[in-house]
């Protein structure tokens, strides 16, 4: 699938993600080693602003750890990662990393007793004061914002709903709403459709690339099937053992690439 | 079933079991059966209380003593939980120490707030109501007071407990989307321990109603002041008709709570 540009016209675009110089993502000879164990060799790529990437490999091939990496929520031992040219490492926690960074886990992270459209609104939180989201609870604020959401990944009716009563795609749904009302620069999902079936992945993983697509937004997540990530991304990084196997627009990625990649040989030398 | 790590020392426990027993057979020997240790008229007083039961007093009179003395049982309860709310949600949400992030602040948020709970709750209501009656006298105040400091010191202390224990997934996520600990609070914290904590402030509603009832043998008025009064007089018929009605009232909060909670409830997935 072709990588779209994202269209000046759209609303959702934030004015941050546009005119910058600078790749979404640059990884500099980044690594993480837990004691002896190198979870991720030293490695080094950029990511262009509104790419769509899926990192793939097998089970501890390293790839949710250097996807934690890129969301910040874990420090490199060596090397350093910088978002939109600022160094990672220097961004305020809360407030700075989130208009960078916007991550999206397998579930389980809505607050089940809580609308979806006040999930999705859960979005604004590091911007709106204190009052204003406390306010906020007995009287949705920005509902506009959470609304237009809800209606772009297709669940506007079960806006009024406790996300405890949606099914897993629908809280996958509002769970991609709700990145996009944080509006971050760069989008991360960790396996967001492997608690779905089939048909609830294909429909979620969709939604995901698309609404990514049309806010003009980076992408990165760690996929479980190859199938998926070609169909639905632009550049699939392939990891194997920490190192980097491959890193291929996904038309060019055969099916040679995924068996040398899921090989079961070599594994086991570990 | 691994909550069983000890398999290996249950002949000790039933070595100790016979000791007990025989200890308590021994104890049996020596005690002056003759010496009108049991009540020898109590036999005939259950079956009067018995009879008693299935013919309460309901004459008009009667009737509306007892209504308003519940209402009086039911507003010491209802005013001895409003302050025992007072006491027990802001100690509470500081006693979970989620407010903050550094771990000095946490425990020492944790510890102070906790260890004023616990003064609370360490004294019966019973022994503060005679601390209270002795400083204020036998006013209304005095009950709802010392019935408001125990239980403030019940609730807070659960309510801590509850708002440690929600999942941590949804919490996480919200900080990712760069709330503060006071948002995180509010907008995970609070709404998913709020059916718990809706749940056991009713059920301490219940309590506190039958505290209140004891509460006013204490001479504050009130159902278990008719009671007393009924049983000084030797009136079963008439005391029952005080029981049916303090356990008509516990029924009825019962039922509220239990709308409440189905308002509340949350089933997962």
């Amino acid at each position: 699938m072709k990588i779209t540009r994202p269209s000046k016209t759209s609303p959702a675009i934030s004015a941050s993600s546009l005119n910058s110089n600078h790749p979404a993502v640059a990884i500099r000879r980044a690594g993480k080693t837990y004691g002896e164990v190198e979870a991720v060799r030293p490695l080094s790529f950029t990511i262009e602003p509104g790419e769509t990437v899926a990192l793939l490999g097998p089970s501890g091939s390293g790839k949710t750890t250097l996807l934690s990496m890129i969301a910040g929520e874990l420090e490199p031992s060596e090397g350093s990662i910088l978002l939109r040219g600022k160094d990672l490492a220097q961004l305020h926690p809360g407030r700075q990393l989130c208009r960078e960074v916007g991550m999206i886990h397998q579930q389980f992270d809505l607050v089940p007793n809580l609308s979806a459209l006040q999930n999705v609104l859960a979005g604004r939180l590091g911007e709106w004061s204190l009052l204003k989201s406390v306010i906020s609870l007995l009287w949705p604020q920005d509902r506009q914002v959470g609304m237009t959401a809800l209606e772009r990944v297709g669940v506007r009716d079960r806006a009024r709903v406790r996300a405890g009563f949606l099914s897993g795609g629908e809280q996958q749904r509002v769970a991609v709403a709700r990145l996009l009302v944080q509006d971050p620069a760069i989008i991360i999902a960790d396996e967001p459709v492997s608690s779905l079936d089939p048909a609830r992945a294909d429909e979620v993983m969709g939604i995901l690339t698309e609404s990514a697509r049309q806010a003009g937004k980076t992408l990165v997540a760690t996929v479980h099937s190859p199938d998926v990530a070609r169909t639905y991304f632009g550049r699939l990084i392939g990891l194997r053992n920490g190192e980097m196997a491959f890193d291929l627009p996904s038309h060019k990625v055969t099916d040679d690439h995924l068996a040398a990649l899921y090989a079961l040989e070599g594994l086991r030398d570990e | 079933m691994n909550d069983r790590p000890h398999e290996g020392s249950l002949g000790g426990r039933g070595a100790l079991t016979a000791i007990l027993l025989i200890a308590f057979s021994i104890s049996l020997v020596g005690i002056g059966w003759d010496d009108g240790l049991l009540n020898t008229g109590g036999v005939r007083a259950v079956g009067q209380i018995l009879a008693a039961a299935v013919q309460p007093q309901i004459s008009l009179d009667i009737l509306s003593i007892g209504a308003r003395s519940t209402w009086t049982t039911l507003a010491y309860a209802w005013a001895g939980m409003t302050v025992a709310l007072v006491i027990g949600i802001p100690l509470g949400i500081i006693g979970s120490g989620t407010l903050v992030r550094s771990p000095w602040a946490r425990r020492w948020n944790i510890s102070s707030a906790r260890f004023a709970l616990a003064v609370f709750r360490a004294i019966h209501e019973l022994v503060w109501a005679w601390l209270f009656v002795a400083a204020l006298g036998l006013s209304p105040m005095a009950g709802v007071l010392a019935l408001g400091l125990p239980y403030g010191g019940i609730l807070g202390r659960i309510y801590a407990e509850l708002l440690q224990d929600v999942p941590e997934a949804p919490l996480r996520a919200l900080r990712g989307a760069g709330a503060s600990e006071w948002r995180v609070f509010w907008f995970g914290r609070l709404p998913m321990a709020l059916p718990d904590m809706l749940s056991y402030t009713f059920y301490r509603l219940e309590c506190g109603i039958r505290s209140a009832a004891i509460l006013s043998f204490v001479g504050l008025g009130g159902l278990g002041h008719n009671i007393q009064i009924s049983l000084q007089d030797i009136d079963y018929t008439r005391m029952w008709t005080f029981v049916y009605f303090l356990i008509a009232l516990v029924v009825v909060v019962d039922l509220w709570s239990s709308l409440v909670r189905r308002r509340v409830a949350i089933e997962q997935g």
